[in-house]
């Protein structure tokens, strides 16, 4: 081989080296853009995604370079390359080879004549020089560049792509799910209470009702969201960049709040449930300060005067206080009213609140020996736009005259209970509740909570102690004497559940069982109500207010597990007191007309025709039963039906509208309606959940009743033996049992 | 030789058969040899020749001895003490840190094999589960002083229940420390329901009513200085009731019959109430049915419709006879029958009250008491209600309700398939209006459970009530049905679905009854099917109680088993002492020196009297 064509040669395999790597570099350089764009796509940071492509750029260059039409040529491959292009070369490019030292006059001849067509062949480019094919490299770098830049975009609109495959209703979406990653809210209380502005960072919130909220989301993407309250209004939220999602509302009620995502398909995704206590602004409080009597008689000779003082407290401040007066003059048929609006003369401010002053002067108001005055105290305080009223008790002044001593039988109504007065039952109904709330309540709360039942559960037994005369209250008179002259069987009370005829009677069990006292001291020849002095409703009264005191013992000590079983024993006795009297009311008052079964028989019925009325089925699902629905739902370990998804629905929504008067119910709705999102996802992630709800669901069952039952006897008509017995009792005389034997 | 047992088979039998033939010709070989010259001889070489048959055929078969068992060891069981290392020390799966030289037994029926010569065994620790006690081998010299018993045991309570009524739960807490206990029971809401003070291994009763249907886990602890000494869970079905059709018919409008009809609608029940205002006229009302259903006359179809009928004792008395046969037709089918006894009733004479009442003695019975507190089962209502002044008598009577004095309220009496009851009560609906509503639901659902027609089959039957199912133990599961292929399909927390055919009883019935092993703890579903297509006749759940709960129970059951057996085999063995039940005697193959020396032996003198006749 000449040195010449040596020389040539290596230059002609250079070139080749250096058209195949720029054209393997090209290929690489794309394909590792591509990794890049494809991990930026896939969520990988940055520099994430340039250690990924920057590897497929190596994989690629390497595949490309050991494998392959391009891979990396030796003077072997090139000559064996020269003779698939040239046919010139007749086979025999490798004679070509620097290092083919093989002699023979044969292969010379042959190494001429090729290199003979060497300098006519190497002037071909096209034909043994592969083609650079840029275009197209640079046109996928270009669209790896492309999709790298705007991957963010590409990213939420392959979501919600996604998403819409899953169809609407579907709020499970692995893989795609969004997450809330951090929440700011702004609460205002209103301007009223003087509360400063507070930030939270946690999604449960308890403001005061009336506060604005505004809340800042942050996602882990972006996303068309939306945010729910208890109306179930969907409120856009409003993009504030950056993966930021603002909105705001005013809260007047506790309830639910719920963060869905919206896919373009309609598909909805729950993001999160989450709870806000409204903490109402609650009316003042009017005592009266010892001593805190509710009558007061003053004797004809005595000077006509008097004072009182009453301490109003409010949770944001006490705006006003008036007196509301009325003064009853005259006797029977004949008494006047004359209803004044009166100021205090002082008030001082004290570390529990406002302590109003007034000194009474019956002869400054214009009244004499006999006349009566009853009023009570409103006050407002500064909640806006509409201030709430609290009302005292109702306190009667008597100015004794001998003359009329008997005005009182005559009948007036007196306001026993006012509006704070709980009745027993009430009591007992918010034991229960605060006992069942205990888990979710922090102590101080607790405390604070049991104590206010104490002193509710005190009111109450004052309230009845007074009449039964119970001496360690004020100056109350001997119960004879009071419940004779002053109150009658069955007035009227305003107590708060109307509705409840256990209740509505407690009240007037007082008055009409103190009433009662004194009949049966004086009639208890009387026939008619003989047997009824088997239950002495005083006596009654007074073990009820024997369990009073010591539920109130234990409510004050913030033991209200060992108060209720007192409460309960308490209300029994009113309950019996109640009866009682009831016995005798019906004896005395209701004797209906005899109706014979003749006379009823034999009247003219010709224009009474029989009728048929059906009544709907009962559907009205009480709020119990939802709950126990719900419960056996939840307690059953096995795959939630349709139907059972739809009682924890219904017990869902009732557990919400629950929440809005007990607060800490509130977890428990929005932890019910979280497992009812995904109950799959929440089981796998919390297996303790689902005993966990249906544990707190059975708190809220109502009292167990046994409900209409079959017979439960395993011997049944459609037994076959029993048909056979039947069939063979049922045969003629000549079947094989005898009848009297059967 | 008495103790010597050689027993053959077939196998053996054929290969010693080579023998007879042998020892035959060498027999008739001596015999022509030795006859004629010596006949003591020829006994002596035959006797030899016998000797040395019998030595070949012990060495094939060799004989076996019959030994008193002799050897010595110990099964340590849970709860069982430390014991020291030794050779014959054997222990249970149960026992977590075994001896070292202890060996493993996977079942007690082990032991023979794994030891054949036992003669004796101590068991120590609480003993052995009733299957395993079971296969111990009589004859065993057996110790076992059970260790004192330490929690809660002998459980007692209804597996199912209904949402509402009362169920009991006995049980009692064994201890060492005799001091008094404090017992509470937990809802499933963790709320203590009930608390007492018992004296330690004393029986107690707890009442309570579940509140609403579902699977509810209570949880009984026992505490003493507020420290928690047992805390065990109690689990119960609690089923809701079912539907129920019901028929009032009465003499006028009443309360009694509007706050049943309010009650038992506003709960499902079907209810008609029928009320006469003539005599051939009647108002209906009704609720949970159509209009349709409520214009059906109370003819024989409707009758053998309805689950209860209810009658005063005025409307009862006018009824034609002719209805009143419809309905003693329809009560001997299956119907109940509750009829509010009143003056009306007491007026008619005996023959005019119908077929129905013909079991039944009603008497005027001036003088008694005018109200009465019914004493309802679970309920705590002090409320008095009238009493009609009616003696309710007769024979096969049951009672129904009974006063807080013990005077008889309401009876019943069987008549054909259905029952017929009386009562003497008015004004039930006091309960419903003075807030003591459970009292008014617990009186009717008494009522109804006891008189209403019974649809029980298919139904699956509730566990025994002092039954507790464990994991890995057998666990039977019955069923009334009517029908013959069922099967029960049972599914647990991780146990894949399983199905087993249900045998019927023995001696015949409707009751079935199958197997099924869980294999995981809590709750089991149980489906009663038909075998053919799969259709679901009833579905219950079964609890199954992990290891660590209810093990002082589990002990105890475990050491009653295990005296069980031991008594039982003491009753038939020759031991006299506790708990020695005998000695066991061991058979052990005779040693094969022995007929290897005597055929050695009499092959030697053989030879030697071959070598002296030549």
């Amino acid at each position: 081989v000449s040195r010449l064509e040596a020389t040539s040669f290596s230059r002609a395999l250079s070139r080749l080296r250096r058209r195949l790597l720029a054209r393997n570099g090209l290929r690489g350089l794309a394909i590792g853009t591509l990794v890049y764009a494809g991990a930026r796509l896939g969520g990988l940071t940055a520099s994430l995604s340039l250690a990924a492509g920057l590897t497929g750029l190596s994989l690629g260059l390497a595949i490309l370079t050991l494998h392959g039409r391009s891979r990396w040529p030796n003077p072997e491959r090139f000559a064996e390359h020269l003779n698939r292009r040239f046919p010139s070369f007749e086979e025999s490019a490798q004679l070509l080879l620097p290092d083919s030292k093989q002699a023979g006059a044969l292969r010379d001849l042959q190494r001429r004549r090729i290199e003979a067509a060497w300098d006519g062949c190497l002037g071909q480019t096209r034909t043994w020089l592969p083609r650079l094919r840029a275009t197209p490299a640079l046109a996928v770098i270009t669209l790896g560049l492309v999709l790298s830049a705007g991957a963010k975009p590409i990213r939420a609109w392959l979501d919600e792509h996604i998403a819409q495959a899953g169809g609407p209703g579907d709020l499970h979406l692995p893989g795609s799910r969004a997450l809330l990653v951090s929440v700011e809210a702004r609460i205002m209380p209103p301007a009223y209470t003087g509360l400063p502005e507070t930030i939270a960072d946690q999604p449960e919130l308890s403001v005061v009702a009336g506060s604005g909220v505004e809340w800042r989301f942050t996602f882990d993407r972006p996303g068309n969201y939306q945010l729910e309250l208890s109306d179930r209004v969907a409120r856009p939220l409003e993009n504030v960049g950056d993966n930021q999602y603002a909105a705001n509302a005013r809260i007047e009620d506790t309830q639910l709040y719920r963060i869905h995502r919206d896919h373009s398909g309609g598909a909805r995704e729950l993001i999160g449930v989450y709870g806000i206590e409204a903490v109402p602004d609650r009316p003042p409080v009017v005592r009266f300060l010892p001593p805190n009597e509710t009558l007061l008689e003053i004797a004809r000779d005595d000077a006509p005067r008097f004072s009182t003082r009453t301490r109003v407290t409010d949770d944001f401040g006490v705006t006003e206080a008036e007196i509301r007066a009325s003064v009853a003059r005259g006797a029977g048929e004949g008494v006047k009213f004359r209803d004044e609006l009166l100021a205090f003369d002082s008030s001082i401010l004290d570390d529990n609140g406002i302590i109003y002053q007034r000194f009474w002067d019956l002869e400054q108001l214009g009244m004499k020996p006999g006349d009566e005055i009853y009023f009570f105290i409103n006050a407002f305080d500064n909640r806006e736009p509409d201030a709430n009223r609290g009302r005292s008790d109702t306190v009667v002044v008597r100015w004794l005259d001998e003359s009329t001593a008997d005005m009182a039988e005559a009948g007036i109504a007196i306001d026993v209970l006012p509006e704070y007065f709980k009745s027993q039952r009430q009591i007992i109904i918010e034991t229960e509740q605060l006992i069942t709330d205990r888990p979710y309540t922090d102590a101080d709360t607790f405390d604070d909570l049991s104590r206010t039942l104490g002193q509710d559960q005190s009111s109450l037994k004052q309230r009845y102690g007074q009449y039964l005369g119970d001496e360690t209250e004020g100056f109350a008179p001997a119960p004879e004497e009071e419940s004779a002259e002053n109150h009658e069987p069955g007035q009227a009370h305003d107590e708060e559940h109307e509705e409840d005829l256990t209740h509505a009677h407690e009240g007037s069990s007082t008055d009409g069982a103190a009433a009662l006292i004194e009949r049966f001291t004086h009639e208890h020849e009387a026939a008619e109500i003989g047997p009824i002095t088997q239950r002495n409703p005083v006596g009654l009264m007074k073990r009820a207010l024997g369990q009073m005191w010591q539920a109130e013992l234990h409510l004050l000590l913030s033991d209200p597990e060992r108060a209720l079983p007192y409460e309960y024993e308490a209300l029994k006795y009113l309950g019996l007191a109640r009866q009682a009297e009831r016995i005798y009311t019906q004896r005395l008052g209701f004797e209906p007309p005899p109706v014979t079964e003749d006379r009823r028989l034999t009247g003219d019925l010709d224009d009474i025709e029989p009728y048929a009325r059906t009544e709907p089925e009962a559907n009205a699902i009480t709020d119990g039963r939802a709950f126990a629905e719900a419960f056996q739902v939840l307690s059953r370990p096995e795959p939630l039906s349709e139907a059972g998804m739809a009682r924890l629905r219904l017990a869902g929504d009732r557990l919400s509208q629950w929440a809005a008067s007990r607060p800490a119910l509130l977890g428990q709705a929005a932890a019910l309606e979280r497992w009812m999102a995904d109950p799959a996802g929440t089981e796998h992630a919390c297996p303790s959940c689902r005993r966990e709800l249906a544990a707190s669901l059975w708190l809220l069952i109502e009292e167990p009743e046994p409900p209409p039952d079959t017979g439960r006897r395993t011997l049944a008509v459609d037994d076959p033996m029993t048909v056979e017995y039947t069939r063979l009792r049922a045969a003629p005389a000549s079947g094989a049992i005898p009848e009297d034997e059967g | 030789l008495n103790a010597l047992t050689w027993s053959w088979e077939v196998p053996e039998l054929l290969a010693a058969a080579w023998l007879v033939p042998i020892l035959a010709w060498s027999l008739a070989a001596a015999h022509r040899r030795l006859w004629s010259r010596s006949r003591l001889r020829w006994l002596l070489v035959s006797a030899l020749n016998l000797l040395l048959a019998l030595a070949l055929a012990s060495l094939l078969n060799p004989p076996e001895w019959l030994r008193p068992a002799s050897q010595g060891a110990v099964l340590l069981t849970t709860g069982a003490e430390p014991a020291p290392a030794s050779v014959g020390v054997f222990v249970t799966p149960d026992i977590e840190t075994p001896p070292e030289a202890a060996s493993l037994l996977l079942h007690a029926g082990q032991l023979p094999l794994r030891q054949p010569a036992l003669g004796k065994l101590e068991i120590r620790g609480h003993g052995l589960e009733a299957a395993e006690a079971r296969a111990l081998p009589d004859g065993l010299d057996v110790t076992f002083q059970p260790p004192e018993l330490e929690g809660l045991i002998r459980p007692d309570w209804p597996r199912t229940v209904t949402a509402g009524t009362p169920a009991r739960l006995s049980a009692e807490f064994a201890s060492q420390d005799q001091r008094p206990v404090d017992i509470e029971l937990t809802d499933p809401g963790g709320r203590v329901i009930a608390e007492q003070r018992v004296p330690t291994g004393t029986p107690f009763q707890i009442t309570f009513r579940p509140a609403a249907p579902g699977l509810a886990e209570y949880r009984l602890t026992v505490k003493r200085d507020d420290g928690i000494l047992a805390s065990e869970p109690v689990a119960i079905e609690v089923t809701g009731g079912r539907t129920v059709d019901l028929l009032v018919l009465q003499s006028a409008p009443s309360f009694e019959a509007r706050a049943l009809r309010r009650w038992a609608g506003d709960r499902g029940a079907r209810v008609r109430v029928r009320t006469r205002v003539s005599e051939d006229r009647w108002i209906s009302q009704g609720v949970n049915l159509t209009t349709e259903e409520l214009d059906a006359e109370p003819n024989p179809a409707l009758l053998g419709r309805i689950d209860l009928l209810v009658v005063d004792g005025r409307a009862w008395a006018t009824l034609s006879e002719d209805r009143r046969s419809w309905i003693s037709d329809a009560v001997e089918q299956g119907l109940g029958l509750l009829i509010l006894a009143d003056t009306a009733l007491l007026e008619t004479p005996k023959p005019g009250r119908g077929r129905v009442l013909d079991g039944f003695e009603l008497e005027a019975q001036p003088g008694t008491p005018t109200e009465t507190i019914p004493a309802l089962s679970g309920m705590d209502s002090d409320m008095a209600l009238p009493l009609a002044a009616i003696a309710i008598g007769g024979p096969a009577i049951h009672p129904m309700l009974a006063g807080a004095s013990g005077e008889l309220i309401e009876a019943w009496r069987d008549h054909g398939f259905g029952r017929v009851a009386v009562s003497r009560l008015s004004e039930r609906f006091r309960w419903a209006i003075t807030g003591d509503k459970p009292a008014f639901a617990a009186y009717w659902n008494k009522v109804m459970s006891t008189l209403a027609r019974s649809r029980t089959p298919p139904a699956l039957l509730a566990p025994d009530t002092n039954h507790l199912t464990r994991p890995g133990l057998l666990t039977q599961v019955c069923a009334l049905s009517h029908g013959t292929r069922l099967q029960i399909a049972v599914s647990g927390p991780v146990d894949q679905k399983t199905a087993q055919r249900m045998a019927p009883a023995k001696l015949g019935g409707p009751r079935h009854c199958a197997f099924f092993w869980p294999v995981s703890t809590g709750w089991h579903a149980v489906q009663l099917e038909e075998a053919d297509g799969g259709r679901i006749l009833d579905r219950s759940w079964r609890y199954t109680y992990p290891r660590d709960t209810w093990t002082a129970e589990g002990h105890r059951i475990r050491q009653e088993a295990t005296l069980a057996r031991l008594d039982e085999a003491r009753t038939s063995g020759p031991g006299e002492g506790k708990h020695v039940i005998g000695q066991r005697a061991v058979t052990q193959p005779l040693n094969p020196l022995w007929p290897w020396l005597l055929f050695l032996l009499a092959s030697t003198v053989l030879w030697i009297e071959r070598r002296l006749d030549h």
